[in-house]
């Protein structure tokens, strides 16, 4: 696998900040892999992913997408088409009143030829599995099936890499399953490269890796795993390990002796059965 | 006192056209003063037209709203009286700032209420103290501040009425865990110090079972479900088939269960998996 993602010092400032959003980051993001970045309110994360698709490009340092430097005006149609984007809010992105109309709006921009528009806006509807909602009023779906709409928005422009930014910050519990296992199933199945920024803990237990950001700079990266089980980081950070890993660590203080490498809710009851039942 | 009773509640929306809608069916409900309490349900369940109800945003297609024991909707006056009584903090409420500062933006509600400037001001800050605003915002411009921080303005705005309901639609969606906790720990201090009746509209089932004394769930308009986390929680089947989840907690006990692990109590918090799993330590141990 070779790096898709690369930011290379990169440092920006909004206009008329006087703090730097991104204080010489460096990441690298492996094609086809699933990569979640956390961080508290302000520590860059949206900047990140606007820095993915040259919505921002850096004051200083380098971003380099697809091989392709961002600041470099003749690459920004090619970026675009390869970087799609998907914000938290769906109401903003969804534009049609027909699911199928708002799916081919990317595609019939890009002047492809009719019947290859149909083939895209359909086996985009399937991928996200809204292909039996095409001919609904977008306004009419629950908040998830929204969101999967303009997911499947973005796949009919067939772009090797998917930005999401909070896609699940206004769903409900349900919403935020198909969601989350939509473009799990991307990555792992179509080898989609997929970079989700959330909140949500749980959400990036199946990613290859986690990118913590603080005020600007990666504070810790590494697979979900081996980011969690570090307490006394995601203590400072602002953010919040998951149960599992949790209950294991307050259990260790009592006396117990567990890894603090599980995340999943199965393997961390089994690790406690066979603890209590060894006794 | 003013506590919330609501009779035989339905509300249609575009009633007469093709789009009619029925968001709330049937519901009957009373809420005592000074209890906080945990609304669930699915998008679309009819959470947010349930508490539109509760200050008169909405108006009942049958059934009816008392507030402390008045109809709220039996006059234009009880329907304004109300939402001074009642305060209601929409999802995402930063995008309703609008003030060139902080102060005044906090200020809007009890000045529209007629007070004088002296007892605008007591409200101000008492508001800002509850809601976790720092005094020195106060001359702030608040499209200056971060996500969370104007969340806490927005909720300070409302808590300025000094409503004797407090009623919020999703308070920490968007916000970083930090940010929620915060907002949370500020909401039951609020309602530790006033007794204020506090409502929270929420997806988080961690949270709401850490937090409220009463779970209300709604599902496809009805009222499905109503008691404490404990007696809500202990029906995971019934949770997960309205498309909700059991807190991460409950989640271990009950695969522990599944593994032959009975841990013998409700568990809905974190607290409660620590201290049940080392009561089962201890036993083995005798």
């Amino acid at each position: 696998m070779s790096s898709i993602i690369q930011f290379d010092h990169v440092h920006y400032k909004y206009p008329g900040d006087e703090k730097e959003s991104l204080c010489g980051i460096s990441l690298s993001i492996e094609e086809g892999s699933f990569v979640a970045v956390l961080g508290r309110n302000g520590s860059g994360k949206s900047s990140v992913a606007k820095h993915m698709n040259a919505i921002l490009v850096p004051d200083s340092g380098k971003v380099t997408v697809c091989g392709m430097d961002t600041a470099d005006e003749s690459n920004l149609l090619k970026i675009r088409r390869n970087v799609g984007m998907v914000f938290q809010n769906p109401d903003n992105q969804i534009v049609a009143n027909v699911v199928e109309d708002d799916v081919a709006f990317a595609p019939e921009n890009l002047g492809i030829p009719s019947a290859e528009i149909r083939e895209r806006v359909d086996s985009s509807l399937e991928l996200v599995g809204m292909l039996e909602y095409k001919k609904h009023a977008p306004h009419l779906l629950s908040g998830g099936q929204k969101q999967r709409v303009a997911i499947a928005g973005v796949l009919a422009m067939q772009p090797g890499i998917i930005v999401l930014d909070e896609p699940t910050a206004m769903l409900d519990p349900q919403g935020r399953k198909d969601v989350i296992s939509t473009i799990t199933r991307l990555c792992r199945e179509n080898h989609m490269t997929v970079v989700l920024i959330t909140h949500h803990m749980d959400e990036c237990v199946n990613a290859d890796e986690v990118i913590v950001l603080s005020a600007g700079s990666v504070a810790a990266s590494g697979p979900p795993q081996e980011v969690f089980s570090d307490i006394a980081l995601m203590e400072e950070q602002g953010l919040s390990s998951p149960e599992t890993v949790k209950i294991l660590y307050d259990l260790n203080r009592e006396g117990f002796s567990f890894p603090l490498t599980t995340l999943g809710v199965d393997a961390c009851a089994q690790m406690i059965a066979d603890a209590l039942e060894s006794r | 006192m003013a506590d919330i009773k609501v009779v035989n509640l339905s509300h249609s929306y575009s009633i007469g056209t093709p789009f009619e809608k029925k968001a709330l069916d049937n519901i009957s409900l009373e809420i005592p003063h000074g209890q906080m309490v945990g609304l669930l349900g699915h998008t679309g369940s009819g959470k947010s037209s349930l508490v539109q109800h509760f200050n008169a945003l909405l108006q009942p297609t049958a059934g009816q709203v008392y507030v402390g024991g008045v109809d709220i909707n039996s006059s234009k006056i009880t329907r304004r009286d109300v939402k001074h009584q009642v305060g209601l903090v929409f999802q995402y409420p930063e995008y309703q700032l609008f003030e060139e500062t902080v102060y005044k933006d906090i200020a809007f509600g009890p000045q529209n209420m007629g007070l004088s400037s002296s007892e605008i001001d007591e409200r101000v800050r008492e508001a800002a103290g509850f809601a976790g605003v720092s005094e020195d915002l106060f001359e702030k411009s608040p499209l200056e501040l971060s996500g969370g921080q104007k969340r806490r303005i927005a909720i300070a705005g409302v808590i300025a009425m000094r409503p004797g309901v407090l009623i919020l639609d999703e308070p920490t969606a968007g916000l970083d865990p930090e940010g929620s906790r915060l907002i949370l720990q500020n909401l039951c201090s609020y309602r530790r110090s006033t007794g204020s009746t506090v409502i929270i509209v929420s997806h988080n089932m961690d949270d709401m079972a850490r937090i409220a004394e009463r779970l209300i769930v709604l599902a496809n308009a009805a009222l499905v479900m109503d008691g404490t986390p404990e007696e809500v929680f202990s029906e995971p089947e019934k949770i997960r088939a309205l498309g909700l989840n059991v807190p991460q907690s409950t989640q271990i006990a009950l695969a522990l269960k599944e593994k032959g692990i009975d841990l013998r109590e409700p568990v809905f918090t974190h607290e409660l998996l620590l201290n049940a799993i080392l009561r089962i330590k201890e036993a083995a141990v005798c």
